[in-house]
């Protein structure tokens, strides 16, 4: 049984299909990378896997179960968790009031959390205060927060200066090393997703094209095609 | 420290104010009608402030409970302290009702739509003859019976059931907003899809707080209409539920001390310069230019800075 398996899934937005019969199945734990060119699909996969958007056909199963149409609070309640393109945070919270909202883990934990990424000090300061990639950064914590099985990142190295994504990349592998859960990461950043997955999905046209080690993909022709156009 | 003291001092000289002001009925009267519309406001402040829900439909739901109330008292033969608790009810489910459907609009859609049942429910006032007794009013609804020998048919004991009321309505706001319940309609207010993708069922919280505003509608309405003897249309119409907007907003949206600010200035503010109530609005519309360039956290923000200030 895998962990979380989509099939056939399909989303058209007017004339254009975001998703055309999308097959894509993960078995086991691990760190995951999402790549394409725009418009293959990557995010609203993402959206119909979190119950922000419904597919107009397919299914998608967590743990076998199939959770199709679900809507985002009961799959949250499931253990998905998800960070978003934009980059979300309660603003008018404070950063340790954004990592305790509906949080599963202690308030210890958001502390050591917040040590790690260097935002200790900003524990009592409201999440707006925060630079861009600093938020970016609060809000990939608040994700662990859930204790979540599942766990999708929408680019979350767009927008982050070259110093802070470094330390994003520490704390997700250390994260990974802690508690190996199903880490799906969709990104731009082909250096930062290199380094960090042992596992490149490539999405094209809304289906998966190729599926690889970092070297294969890199090395795919098919793969170069659908980015070269 | 010194706030809750603050807030105790308050407290006992809205107490004593009866006492005080013997020989001015008059300053009951306004405070009595300042209580009646700061109620509903809580609830709207509850709605807009806390969650940035804006429905221009507010008063109607004040209106469900009064006419509720009314119907009880007068055909149905009930006390008032039972008819007072129903109306509250029929607010609150009218609310559940309405809000249900609402709420699955957002934005301007969701203003447009609660405005448009605020409409259908001043119509089925106005209209509904056998039994609201149509745009003639409903007339005839008692003062609340006495209880334990307390009569409520002279001014100060009326004031004293309006500021219990009030009173009820500023506790449940202040025990709603530090609950987890509060920290929900926070998070829903400052982004909706964040808090969904956090757990949360937006439209089972939106509802219930859509309910609970209606509900506090309903205890206004029903104080109201008794107060004032009759039930009138003309309390619920959508001119009264844009006012209850500008309380809100005027006294300071999200805070917790606005609503009765903003009712006191509401009420009070044209009974003091002694012009009639059609140049309230004008008064207001300028208050509300002013209120939203200088002191976006309405009349509750300035004070408070006022407050911090002079503490430093």
């Amino acid at each position: 049984m895998s962990l979380l398996s989509v099939a056939g899934l399909t989303k058209r937005y007017g004339g254009i299909a975001a998703l055309a019969g999308c097959e894509l199945e993960f078995e086991r734990p691990g760190l995951y990378g999402l790549i394409g060119p725009n418009g293959a699909g990557k995010t609203t996969l993402f959206d119909v896997i979190t119950g922000v958007t419904e597919p107009d056909a397919g299914s998608v199963r967590i743990d076998g179960r199939d959770v199709t149409r679900w809507p985002a609070h009961r799959l949250a309640a499931c253990g998905v968790a998800r960070s978003f393109q934009e980059c979300r945070v309660f603003p008018e919270f404070t950063c340790l009031e954004n990592l305790l909202f509906r949080a599963r883990e202690p308030e210890s934990e958001a502390l050591r959390l917040l040590r790690l990424i260097n935002l200790e000090r900003y524990a009592a300061e409201p999440a707006a205060n925060l630079s861009f990639g600093q938020r970016r950064l609060l809000e990939i914590v608040g994700t662990f927060m859930a204790r979540p099985r599942v766990l999708l990142l929408d680019e979350p190295a767009a927008g982050v200066n070259p110093a802070l994504l470094e330390l994003l990349l520490g704390f997700i592998r250390r994260m990974y090393e802690e508690r190996p859960l199903l880490f799906l990461v969709v990104e731009h950043n082909m250096e930062f997703v290199m380094a960090l997955a042992g596992e490149v999905v490539v999405m094209h046209q809304g289906r998966v094209l190729e599926r690889g080690t970092p070297q294969e993909v890199q090395a795919s022709a098919r793969v170069l095609e659908a980015y070269l156009g | 420290m010194a706030g809750r003291a603050a807030l105790a001092g308050l407290v006992a000289l809205l107490l004593a104010v009866p006492a005080l002001t013997a020989q001015h009925p008059y300053v009951l009267h306004v405070l009595i009608l300042s209580c009646v519309y700061a109620i509903p406001a809580v609830g709207l402040n509850l709605m807009l402030g806390y969650t940035g829900l804006v429905s221009l439909g507010h008063m109607a739901f004040a209106g469900v409970g009064a006419y509720t109330a009314a119907v009880l008292m007068v055909d149905a033969r009930l006390g008032f302290w039972l008819a007072l608790p129903l109306g509250v009810l029929a607010a609150a489910a009218a609310g559940a009702a309405v809000g249900a459907i609402c709420l699955r609009f957002r934005t301007h859609f969701f203003m447009i739509v609660t405005l448009a049942f605020g409409l259908m429910l001043y119509s089925v006032m106005n209209n509904w003859d056998e039994v609201t007794r149509g745009a003639a009013g409903f007339p005839g609804i008692p003062r609340p019976a006495p209880l334990g020998g307390w009569s409520f048919g002279p001014l100060p004991a009326f004031y004293y059931l309006a500021l219990g009321g009030a009173l009820l309505a500023f506790t449940v706001q202040w025990l709603v907003v530090r609950s987890p319940f509060g920290r929900v309609l926070l998070a829903l207010r400052q982004d909706e899809r964040l808090a969904r993708a956090k757990g949360v069922n937006a439209m089972l919280h939106k509802t219930a707080v859509f309910a609970l505003g209606s509900a506090l509608a309903g205890l206004g309405g029903v104080l109201h209409v008794s107060f004032l003897r009759v039930a009138a249309p003309a309390s619920f119409t959508l001119a009264e539920s844009i006012n209850a907007v500008l309380i809100v907003i005027i006294g300071g949206a999200g805070s917790l001390a606005g609503p009765a600010l903003g009712a006191l200035l509401f009420v009070g503010l044209p009974e003091y310069l002694r012009v009639a109530a059609e140049w309230r609005l004008v008064a207001f519309g300028v208050l509300l230019v002013l209120i939203t360039l200088f002191a976006p956290q309405g009349l509750a923000g300035l004070l408070g800075r006022a407050w911090r200030r002079l503490r430093a």
